[in-house]
């Protein structure tokens, strides 16, 4: 099961990125955010998938400053990033899908 | 942060730097939210430390996404440059003096490969001479004939207490186990660092030993060489 949890953060991950290009800790905020803070994670966890998708280049990273005049470290999702997250969402939707589908089957759930 | 970065074992420093840099202006961006939210800067801190997790958990899961290839590759190379370097270095006259030295100390055949084959017995026999030591390491007997006489050569290097030193001429001479002493030949070979000898003379076939003499120094000096026959002559 942990595997299928990290898995699932480098699909969020790959979301957040379809839509704009962000730094680790605007992700952090905004996947609180957008989750309604379900998805609330130990936030120095997101850096090891966020190296791990620039190693196997589903995303790149390049910097830039920030009004505080900090240099920030951006990520963008490439190409490859792009499909991969095509291929992610179809695999979280055949598992979810079965997941509901167990549950489903139980006697006395009424799931919509 | 320091827990982060010990269980980055596969960066470069530079990579270390950058994910130290990335890190802390994770916790900077987090702190300055708590601050705007009214927390003050001691509860902000520890409130955006604690909220990055396990620093260990996060080092060892952010040393994995680097590969060991560079890594193995820099240090592969380094190896070579160094050996290299070295390798130049003992071909300088300064640094192939102790380099010399050092091989008479420790592996002195490798330095006269031309009379291994000649060798029979390795013996380790040290004696000093003033600032310089006399080693024996080999020995080889051949009965001559059916005569009583037997050739006995002795295989011997000097080389300086002090590496750096440079070493004199032994002055040594051999004598029989009747104390006579036994007028042979000898050759070898010389450099600053050690000299090598190989020396030959008439024994008595079966006698049982040599003795190496010096009295260079005014002192009698002497080392016993044992002798080995091959059986049935």
């Amino acid at each position: 099961m942990k595997k299928q949890s990290i898995d699932h953060t480098k699909l969020l991950v790959l979301s957040l990125l379809a839509g704009e290009d962000m730094y680790g800790y605007q992700m952090i905020v905004e996947l609180g955010r957008r989750s309604n803070h379900t998805f609330e994670m130990k936030e120095g966890t997101l850096y090891p998938v966020l190296h791990g998708l620039e190693k196997d280049g589903y995303v790149e990273a390049y910097q830039q400053e920030a009004p505080t005049g900090r240099v920030r470290k951006y990520y963008h999702l490439t190409r490859k990033g792009g499909a991969a997250l095509k291929t992610e969402e179809k695999a979280w939707e055949t598992y979810s899908g079965a997941v509901n589908a167990v549950l489903r089957s139980s006697a006395g759930l009424n799931l919509a | 942060m320091e827990q982060v970065l010990a269980n980055l074992r596969r960066v470069t420093p530079d990579e270390r730097a950058a994910i130290r840099e990335e890190l802390d202006g994770h916790i900077e961006d987090h702190i300055c939210d708590l601050l705007e939210l009214g927390y003050d800067e001691k509860l902000a801190e520890e409130r955006a430390m604690a909220a990055m997790g396990d620093p260990e958990e996060v080092g060892r899961e952010l040393d994995k996404q680097y590969p060991l290839r560079w890594l193995v590759f820099m240090k592969v190379v380094t190896v070579l440059l160094v050996m290299c370097c070295l390798a130049v270095g003992i071909s300088l006259p300064g640094l192939r003096h102790p380099y010399l030295n050092l091989q008479a100390r420790l592996a002195p055949k490798s330095a006269c490969p031309a009379w291994v084959d000649h060798m029979e017995e390795d013996v380790d026999i040290r004696m000093e001479i003033g600032s310089d030591i006399l080693y024996i390491f080999s020995t080889a007997t051949e009965a001559k004939g059916d005569t009583a006489v037997a050739e006995v050569t002795v295989f011997y290097c000097l080389y300086d207490k002090d590496p750096i030193h440079y070493v004199s001429d032994s002055g040594v001479f051999f004598e029989d186990c009747r104390g006579e002493q036994i007028y042979g030949g000898a050759g070898g070979t010389s450099t600053a660092g050690a000299a090598y000898w190989s020396w030959s003379g008439e024994v008595l076939y079966g006698d049982p030993y040599i003795t190496a003499v010096n009295e260079r120094y005014g002192t009698r000096q002497t080392a016993r060489v044992p002798l080995v026959w091959e059986e049935g002559l």
